[in-house]
């Protein structure tokens, strides 16, 4: 009898295990599809977007798209790495955010205006969340270097960001603000902004960064 | 005694199998036909296939829009 007991208590912690095991590795695999999905979501914005000709003159010149902060998308980009897009090749570059620079302990506003300058060799950079304090500092200077800034964080959009994924029922969708696209001289084709979730033409208020306002929006 | 112990064994049982039976269930590989294959290329999909895909979201994940949302309803509206 008292084995029973012990075959039954034996088993029933095993399956506990089981079951506390396959929710960890489904959390995790979930995170992985969400960022794949979102990684092949900016390889084809690239298709949607022209930038001004100072920034495409060169076409030996990659087509440069960074990510900026803590990496999500863990080696996803490798499968587009050296790839033609527009007749340009693709190459992912990664920069460390200043969340990172600050808690190695270096100066962090030493870094800025350094990071700026590379970041603004980018095409494409998709800010991470990690860096959602530091959004004013890297969207709206990146203004005038015409890079298509991409987020997943919240209130990246009325920071000055231009696409912003966001979940809804388990899909990826994405919004665009228009206004920052146009101070960035970039233009969104009219089947990018089809697809959108929201399209926010006029952000005017979004310089109210932190306080909740009024925006206008066209939404779906 | 021994028949209070044979129905704890039974109870103890039966919680298992359903404890089994729930993380068979919950294993997203097999209850979820859209589940992204790892190896299918998502570069080769267009947008519109990208956005019928659908990922077992996270809680933190679920929906990334602030809940105190700074777009107020009232004022959405199309220019």
């Amino acid at each position: 009898m008292k084995n029973k007991t012990f075959i039954s208590s034996v088993t029933f912690l095993l399956l506990l295990m089981l079951v506390i095991n396959n929710q960890a590795w489904a959390v995790d695999k979930a995170q992985v599809q969400a960022a794949q999905v979102k990684a092949a979501f900016i390889y084809n914005f690239v298709k949607f977007v022209d930038w001004p000709e100072e920034k495409t003159a060169d076409v030996n010149e990659p087509l440069k798209i960074g990510v900026f902060g803590k990496n999500p998308f863990e080696n996803a980009f490798e499968k587009v790495k050296d790839t033609k897009i527009k007749g340009r090749k693709v190459a992912i570059k990664y920069f460390q955010g200043f969340e990172e620079i600050e808690q190695t302990g270096k100066d962090k506003n030493k870094h800025i205006q350094k990071t700026l300058k590379e970041l603004g060799q980018c095409e494409v950079l998709f800010v991470c969340a990690s860096e959602a304090e530091s959004f004013k500092l890297i969207v709206k200077p990146l203004e005038q270097y015409h890079v298509l800034t991409i987020s997943d964080a919240p209130g990246f959009l009325q920071r000055g960001g231009i696409i912003n994924f966001v979940m809804e029922d388990k899909k990826v969708r994405f919004e665009i603000n228009t206004a920052s696209a146009e101070r960035s001289k970039l233009q969104i084709r009219s089947k990018l902004l089809r697809l959108a979730k929201r399209v926010v033409e006029n952000d005017k208020h979004s310089a109210l960064i932190g306080r909740e306002g009024p925006i206008v929006v066209a939404q779906k | 005694m021994n028949k209070a112990r044979t129905t704890i064994d039974w109870i103890a049982l039966v919680f298992s199998s359903c404890v089994f039976l729930w993380s068979v269930t919950s294993f997203d590989v097999l209850n979820n036909n859209h589940q992204v294959n790892r190896e299918q290329n998502l570069f080769e999909m267009s947008i519109e296939e990208l956005m019928e895909i659908e990922v077992a979201s996270t809680s933190k994940e679920k929906n990334n829009i602030p809940k105190t949302s700074w777009i107020k309803e009232p004022f959405r509206h199309r220019v």
